[in-house]
């Protein structure tokens, strides 16, 4: 009987793991014929096998299409699972990389490597942007949880985030105010964030990290639905606290850092995607969550990526300002409602 | 006590936060399939000593031997399978069915990654079929009222299927019925699957009826522990409950409250004047200091009664009277 209960949800939320692949694929292929110049699906295709007779299109598609929707995609499941698993770490659903301040965190370690030169003579390369941007992103996620332990409620936690993104904005602009022109502009474009300026050389740090990100995020899931029972009850299913904590801390920090290191501060994903994806299934366990909140993170992301190419126009919008164009709502939204919100 | 048979075990363990001393030199040990209570006032230090017990509070010396293993050497998920916890969390905000919930209560059981087994089932099955919850197993824990998910932990406690469960005031926060009914199951546990409990509460009741053991906590003195009728007969028991308030009923094993230490009433009466004459002092609350007498008899369905305090005399007619007499000489 308890077989057959447990059999009948694993059927039921298959068939919506299906569906949310056939989306994402759907979106991908939307996104790589969207752009300045109109491909065709069927050609989109061809040029991904390498058979399509249109050099041009084949050269559009490989070389700067492809990288940007791999990047959509991973930006896509790496907010959203680090907004989940730092939902359930503070068990508080208003948690997520942009809110706590980890972006910031993040963005502080990137203008202190990009226009700190006077202090600090770093190299700018791919790398040094991941390792200060992961610096920045654990500094102050660890500050943060050593400070939630102690306030328990949501509100507190909120304003400490806001005060840290304060706190960081005013650091960068004495930052910006020190450095030369030039610098300040690499920084601001920085902060627009970007899906495009992701080479494929790039591209071979950011998706094995997302895939170690996501592997151990589906690992621990079992572990995050007893976390979500509360401390006493992890401690005496054998969980070992400390351990987990830091190995979720580790994986928010690499996920939230390394994107926003690649691809600017991108807002919103983090939060949103985790409280849409219960939405959609009714449930937070994770043993279910982590795959679709994985899958719809990369969906959202490639709508907002396919919403910034402005179909018809020459113009593209800043990726940012699009996911914070939809995210601001959603979240006053979750707001508003929150004092229904049971089932975080 | 047999330090081979016990599952648990103290040596003159100190428990307390910080630099700040609870109890100390506890020894302790609970035996397989033995009910214990931890009973006392809030504040005493119940928590405390469960959670110590349970792993969830370091204790500032001394140790815990596990089936005679001390406690240091096994690993979290060792402990887990030998023991699981019932806590006073309310857990409203978990987005979890209760399904869910018993599938997580397989953690320490289940190897990593893999998807239920066969064993996994049957012990999910087993606890849903003692705590009577099928028909909850797809709801959501915040859907559930305060009994059916205390009922929810308890099944949980039960897959975990360990030797030992500790229960920190199971019935805190339920109504009458509610408190019957998971009283009455955990006792159904305790005969079914000779698993030992280990429950706190500060209701007597509750302990007196179901426990074999007690453990007395009491504020500035050294644990007492025995079975809840040698307590009763040597007077630790009342010695606790009276300094509250209480008075431990010897006969009747229920609780009396006190509230006249120095003066008592004597009631001259037929029994049945006499009961309700009782009833109306206690009620009231006599407080003062002087002891009186009250002669009371009936007559036409009247009562006519007097009162003799010390070298006066008062006499009047029904039971309205008589306590807006007494109220007055208080």
């Amino acid at each position: 009987m308890i077989e057959d209960i447990w059999k009948h949800h694993q059927k039921a939320w298959r068939r919506i793991v299906l569906a949310a692949s056939l989306g994402v694929l759907f979106l991908a292929i939307l996104d790589l014929s969207i752009g300045s110049v109109y491909i065709p699906a069927i050609e989109i295709l061809k040029a991904l096998f390498g058979s399509s007779n249109n050099e041009v299109w084949q050269s559009i598609v490989i070389e700067f299409r492809l990288p940007k929707t791999l990047s959509a995609i991973s930006v896509g499941i790496a907010l959203s699972l680090s907004g989940l698993i730092m939902q359930t770490l503070f068990r508080n659903p208003l948690a997520g990389p942009f809110v706590l301040g980890i972006s910031s965190g993040a963005s502080l370690g990137v203008a202190v490597l990009v226009m700190g030169s006077i202090w600090l003579p770093l190299a700018v390369s791919g790398i040094s942007t991941v390792v200060a941007a992961c610096l920045g992103s654990s500094m102050v996620l660890l500050v943060v949880l050593s400070m939630a332990n102690r306030l328990k409620d949501t509100t507190s936690l909120l304003i400490l985030g806001l005060m840290f993104g304060s706190a960081v904005g005013a650091f960068v602009s004495i930052l910006q105010y020190f450095s030369n022109p030039e610098e300040v502009q690499g920084y601001l474009f920085w902060t627009f964030g970007s899906l495009s300026g992701v080479s494929w050389s790039e591209l071979q740090i950011l998706l094995p990290i997302i895939l170690v990100g996501l592997i151990v995020t589906i690992a621990i899931s079992s572990s995050l639905n007893i976390l979500n029972l509360g401390d006493d009850y992890a401690i005496s299913s054998g969980v070992n606290l400390k351990r987990m904590r830091y190995l979720i801390i580790g994986i928010t920090s690499l996920l939230a850092g390394v994107t926003t290191a690649f691809c600017g501060p991108i807002a919103f994903i983090g939060i949103a995607v985790p409280h849409i994806t219960r939405l959609i299934i009714n449930s937070s366990n994770h043993k279910h969550l982590t795959i679709l909140v994985a899958l719809i993170g990369a969906g959202v992301m490639l709508i907002c990526d396919i919403i910034s190419q402005l179909p018809g126009f020459a113009q593209s919008l800043p990726i940012n300002a699009v996911t914070s164009i939809f995210g601001a709502p959603l979240i006053i939204w979750l707001i508003m409602r929150r004092r229904k919100m049971v089932a975080f | 006590m047999g330090s081979n048979t016990a599952i648990l075990q103290s040596n003159n363990l100190a428990i307390g936060y910080g630099d700040k001393v609870i109890y100390s030199d506890l020894n302790i040990s609970f035996e397989k399939g033995e009910v214990v209570c931890l009973l006392g006032q809030n504040g005493v230090g119940k928590s405390t000593l469960l959670k110590t017990l349970s792993g969830l509070i370091e204790p500032i010396s001394g140790e815990i031997l596990i089936n005679n293993i001390s406690f240091k050497s096994l690993s979290k998920s060792e402990l887990a399978k030998v023991f699981s916890i019932v806590t006073t969390d309310k857990l409203s905000a978990v987005g979890l069915t209760v399904l869910d919930i018993l599938m997580a209560g397989r953690y320490p059981h289940q190897p990593w990654l893999n998807s239920p087994r066969e064993e996994d089932f049957k012990s999910i099955q087993l606890a849903v079929e003692q705590t009577n919850i099928k028909y909850l197993l797809e709801k959501k824990l915040h859907e559930l009222s305060d009994g059916q998910r205390q009922k929810v932990m308890i099944a949980r406690a039960l897959v975990q299927d360990g030797q030992l469960i500790f229960l920190d005031e199971p019935t805190a926060h339920l109504d009458l019925t509610n408190r019957v009914e998971i009283l009455k199951l955990l006792r159904d546990i305790s005969i079914n699957s000779n698993k030992s409990l280990v429950i706190s509460t500060h209701e007597l009741n509750l302990a007196m009826q179901f426990a074999d053991k007690l453990l007395l906590m009491d504020f500035g003195s050294p644990i007492m522990t025995g079975t809840p009728e040698d307590l009763a007969l040597s007077g630790d028991l009342s010695k606790i409950f009276h300094h509250q308030g209480f008075d431990y009923d010897l006969i009747t094993g229920k609780v009396n409250q006190v509230e006249n230490p120095q003066g008592t009433i004597k009631i001259e009466a037929d029994e049945s004047l006499k009961f309700w004459i009782k009833n109306a002092v206690d009620r009231l609350g006599y407080k003062s200091k002087d002891s009186l007498k009250i002669i009371a008899t009936t007559s036409k369905n009247n009562c006519n009664w007097k009162v003799i305090m010390g070298s006066n005399s008062y006499k009047g007619v029904t039971i309205d009277e008589l306590i807006k007499l007494l109220k007055s000489i208080q």
